[in-house]
Formats: C-alpha cells, sequence, structure tokens
C-alpha cells in the first residue's frame, strides 16, 4: 500500500513539474541579445551574399550555394538558427503558424534583395536576382 | 431564412478577412521592428562591397 502511495506520489510530482521545466527550455527570447548577434555576424553574411557563396531561400533562411568553410558553414547555421527563434517567437506572439511569419520575410528579403543575390523564387526556383526595371 | 443565412456568412467572412489583414499588417510591422536596422546596415555594407574598386593588377 505504501509502495503504492509512494508511486503515486512520484507521478504526482512529476506531472507538476514537468510543464514547469518544459517552459523553462521555451523560455522568454531575448529578442535584443539576438538582433545583436545578428549584427556581429552581418559583414560576413554580407560577404558572403555578395560572393554568391549563400542565398535567400523562400522559407526565410540562408541557404548555401557554394564552397564554405567550416566556420564560415557555422555562422550560417547561426544565423539561421537566430532567424527561427525570432519566427517563432512572433509566430507565438500572433498566434499565427511559423511558415507564415517565415514566408512573409522571405518576401521582404526577396523585395530588398540587390541585382546579383541568390534568391529563392516562390515557386522554388533559385535565381540570381536581376536590376528592376 | 436562406437570405438571412447568406447575409450572416458574408459578415463572417467579412469579419474573418479583417482580422487577417490586421494579423499580417501587424505582423509586417513587427518585422520591420526587428530586422529594420539590420536591413539598412546590410543595404550600406552590401553597396560599399559590390562598389569596391578592382585590386589595381601590376
Amino acid at each position: 500500500m505504501n509502495n503504492k502511495l509512494h508511486s503515486l506520489f512520484l507521478l504526482l510530482m512529476g506531472g507538476l513539474l514537468l510543464p514547469a521545466f518544459t517552459h523553462a527550455q521555451d523560455g522568454p527570447v531575448d529578442t535584443k541579445a539576438v538582433q545583436a548577434r545578428m549584427k556581429e555576424r552581418l559583414p560576413t553574411i554580407v560577404a558572403l551574399k555578395v560572393e554568391g557563396k549563400i542565398g535567400e531561400a523562400r522559407n526565410g533562411l540562408l541557404a548555401i550555394r557554394g564552397e564554405l568553410s567550416e566556420e564560415k558553414t557555422k555562422t550560417v547555421h547561426l544565423e539561421n538558427k537566430d532567424r527561427r527563434t525570432i519566427y517563432e517567437y512572433m509566430a507565438k506572439k500572433f498566434d499565427i503558424p511559423v511558415p507564415q511569419v517565415a514566408t512573409s520575410r522571405a518576401a521582404k528579403i526577396r523585395k530588398q534583395a540587390k541585382p546579383g543575390t541568390w534568391i529563392q523564387e516562390k515557386g522554388g526556383a533559385w535565381v540570381k536576382k536581376t536590376a528592376q526595371p | 431564412m436562406l437570405v438571412l443565412g447568406s447575409g450572416c456568412n458574408t459578415i463572417k467572412t467579412e469579419h474573418t478577412v479583417h482580422i487577417t489583414m490586421d494579423v499580417n499588417v501587424k505582423l509586417d510591422r513587427e518585422l520591420d521592428d526587428f530586422f529594420g536596422d539590420l536591413d539598412d546596415m546590410s543595404e550600406t555594407m552590401e553597396e560599399d562591397l559590390r562598389t569596391e574598386p578592382e585590386p589595381e593588377s601590376e
């Protein structure tokens, strides 16, 4: 009987504590810190875009289009991780799906991209942005 | 009854459109607030890089 009570107690405690830990993992997003990290790596990202080694994908993330060193690959992955964090944060804030935020940002990126930048069109095709007539 | 029913549908649809537009506008504003500075910096850096003179060959 004691064993049963003990198990029940553990089960209840687990049920109470698990959501707390799960929430702690989600945590509040420090958008200023994310922004600061993005600013810091911006020169590298811009240079890679100008060199045509990375492009802007239709999911609002960067895609590798050429040979990259291990260090630069890591920078691109970190940039995408931060972008995802922001998309997830905004999706949660407006109670909308993450892809809706990501595609909205991707559309803006495509519009702002300079001629010569690799961009992925809505349909999935990769093109180098041309000068607007 | 049928007329009344279609009227309700129209109101509901218009209401949904308004909410969706409102969220899209708010989302675009929020995206601009976060990425605005980064986009401006990026534009300046990119222009500088693209207009940099080619190194002179000897």
